[in-house]
């Protein structure tokens, strides 16, 4: 039995680091002797304290750079705390980069392998769970290919599956769920609670919310290093929502505009400091073509943008809603999906491509928003406002084709 | 600023006394090194048309290239010279390889260093090891040349223990430049600086013998160049070494690889924010 009594203790943690901007040479040292002492340092983390029961799901959400990864390489023992301290199990398992040791020019087999053995298992239990790895993966026929002939997708199911085969006591996520088609990640997804149900605690850094309300007990709001909200994830998400719209209905007072326009001529609600304004969204064709069941057909949308002044990387996030019941079909944002916008200084125009809209054929409601860098406020949010039409024949699915062929007889 | 920093790790489901741990906790991190080397030396040779004849082929040029260069242009005049030259080439390339290899292993092993629970100190002990595998590939050649020429003397018997100072000897190196290299990345430059130096100041195609005596402590400081000795007396002589100054290296060696380790422990931590 574990000497303490929760799976992972974090105490009073901070860490600091020293932003620097380029490695140490000697040659710097040398010419800069005072250099090292004029970098800047900055907090990762402040003062952050969990206490995770056995088997509890944690999860941390927050923007990009607001320290979930720097609490997730800490619990997972990668460099110590500045100050206080972390306690945990010693069988720690992660899943923060998929395949990146894959060796190219070795097989499938060898590469589970040897992924295995460096995560704890001998060489027998890597080679005995090796059926089991390449099932899960459907990756039983490639499995003596080198993994330079392999797919990215095939890679990082390789990848996952071999993480996944491990039972650690804890386990560390990073943004790695969204793995191949829908159907693996809905596989990986049950493997996930089928971990649950054993008694792994998991600690998981996600931009999902869907993923976040699905999977896990708690939620964790980072800030800047700082923890905002910890409590049942809906809560967590509320908080974060409602202090967005707290910090941008005091920049609005600020700013002295009415709180919300309720514009006739765009028939509308809209929401947001106006900072930066969306000033069209166009969704092209109009009605949207359900696709071919092989086949692509992209639907275009482009939202145009103008700043009042330059607005450093924001984030564009779009929504689509059917009408019927005003459920959520899918929701993108450029920070979830690693797209950078820059500095905005003029009128610019930002185009999403899909290339299949796969949803039953009706009426929707498009929302767009722009916000902060760091999700602290909304420029601009417009409310279901841009309707979409789906046209074509019922029944969806991800893109398929069927084939015949006669039988080889022998 | 009082800063505490401790991570508490409590012992896992392992059962077993303290002793029985630690034996299954090496056991397992041998096998990881062993396994990690192979890996490397398998991918290296995978695809190439004369695979793991590569192991060989740049100390076997080496030997053509300077024996044809102290035989015929400047001749040493030293008995036997191809075993001779084979003996300090292959021991001084081990040695080397691995230097080189180790001091950037960090580096070249992002995603292992920043896997949690990963023994990173396996991974400069990795590369000494696949040094070491072309080393022992290339043995068979020096025996064949050995049983052409003076014979094999009971004396090899003594070479696995020649083999050991050393390998503990460039762990012990290799486990300070490996975190040296993530925090200055001079660190590398500086070894192949260092290794060329030492090619010339190590008595690899030369005796020691004919140095000028009033040199003889720079061959006296130079662990490397003792053992290349040795390794000729007991190989071509069937001289065995004084037990005194063997056992004394042995213990500098051992003592070079537990400093060596603690060095890189101390370090381990500061690594992966660095990378």
């Amino acid at each position: 039995m574990n000497a303490i009594g929760a799976a992972v203790l974090v105490e009073g943690v901070w860490k600091r680091y020293t932003r620097a901007a380029s490695p140490a040479t000697i040659k710097s040292l040398l010419l800069h002797p005072g250099e090292a002492r004029r970098r800047e340092r900055f907090w990762a983390l402040q003062d952050v304290n969990i206490d995770m029961p056995h088997g509890e799901t944690l999860a941390l959400v927050g923007a990009n750079g607001s320290g979930k990864s720097t609490l997730l390489r800490m619990i997972g023992g990668l460099g110590r705390p500045t100050r206080g301290r972390i306690r945990r199990g010693r069988a720690v398992g992660a899943m923060m980069t998929l395949g990146e040791s894959f060796d190219p020019l070795l097989t499938g087999r060898e590469n589970a392998i040897t992924a295995g053995i460096v995560a704890g298992s001998t060489r027998r239990e890597a080679e005995g769970k090796l059926p089991e790895i390449a099932a899960f993966a459907e990756l039983e026929e490639f499995l003596d290919s080198p993994l330079r002939m392999y797919s990215d997708g095939m890679r990082l199911r390789l990848a996952f599956a071999v993480a996944i085969s491990t039972r650690p006591e804890i386990m560390l996520i990073d943004e790695v769920l969204a793995v191949g088609d829908l159907r693996f990640q809905e596989k990986c997804f049950n493997r996930l609670a089928e971990m649950q149900d054993e008694g792994v605690t998991i600690v998981l850094a996600s931009h999902d919310e869907g993923q976040v309300l699905r999977l896990a007990h708690r939620a964790l709001w980072l800030a800047h290093g700082r923890v905002q909200a910890l409590g049942p994830p809906s809560e967590v998400y509320d908080a974060y929502r409602s202090a967005m719209r707290i910090e941008t209905e005091r920049r609005i007072a600020a700013a002295g505009r009415p709180l919300t326009h309720r514009s006739d001529e765009l028939a509308f609600d809209r929401f947001g400091t106006l900072e930066l304004e969306i000033s069209a969204v166009r969704i092209e064709p109009q009605p949207v073509e359900r696709p071919p069941c092989d086949g692509i057909s992209p639907v275009k949308i482009e939202i145009e943008i103008a700043p009042s002044r330059a607005i450093e990387e924001p984030i564009v996030g779009l929504s689509l809603h059917r009408l019927a019941d005003g459920a959520m079909v899918f929701n993108v944002t450029t920070d979830a999906d690693g797209a950078r916008l820059g500095t905005v200084r003029e009128p610019t125009k930002v185009t999403l491509v899909l290339d299949r809209l796969d949803i039953e054929p009706g009426v929707y409601r498009l929302a767009a928003g722009v916000y902060e860098k760091d999700w602290a406020y909304t420029y601009d949010y417009h409310w279901v406002a841009y309707p979409v039409t789906v046209r074509g024949q019922g029944g969806f699915g991800p893109p398929r084709r069927w084939t015949c062929a006669p039988t080889s007889t022998r | 600023m009082a800063a505490e920093h401790t991570i508490d790790v409590s012992r896992g489901r392992v059962g077993g006394s303290h002793a029985q741990r630690v034996l299954a906790r090496f056991t397992y991190l041998s096998g990881v090194t062993l396994h990690l080397a192979r890996r490397d030396l398998t991918s290296r040779h995978r695809g190439s048309l004369l695979g793991w004849l590569w192991a060989l082929m740049p100390s076997l040029l080496q030997l053509l290239v300077s024996y044809f260069l102290f035989t015929k242009v400047i001749p040493l005049r030293v008995p036997n010279y191809p075993v001779f030259l084979l003996t300090g080439i292959l021991a001084w390339n081990w040695f080397a390889r691995s230097i080189s290899l180790a001091a950037s292993s960090l580096e070249h092993s992002r995603e292992l260093v920043l896997r949690p629970g990963f023994a990173t100190a396996v991974l400069p002990a990795k590369d000494v090891l696949v040094a070491l595998l072309d080393y022992l590939l290339a043995l068979p050649v020096l025996l064949v040349a050995l049983l052409a020429t003076t014979g094999v003397h009971p004396a090899i018997a003594l070479l696995p223990v020649l083999l050991t100072i050393q390998l503990l000897l460039v762990a012990g190196v290799a486990w300070v430049l490996a975190p040296l290299q993530i925090f200055f990345r001079d660190v590398q430059h500086i070894v192949t600086v260092l290794v060329t130096v030492g090619f010339w100041v190590t008595p690899v195609f030369y005796a020691r013998n004919a140095v000028p005596s009033r040199f003889e402590l720079v061959y006296r400081l130079n662990p490397m160049a003792h053992l290349i000795e040795w390794q000729r007396s007991i190989l071509l002589e069937g001289k065995l070494p004084s037990l005194p100054s063997l056992l004394a290296l042995l213990a500098i060696a051992s003592l070079l690889a537990c400093v060596g380790l603690a060095v890189f422990l101390s370090l381990r931590d500061r690594v992966p924010e660095h990378l």
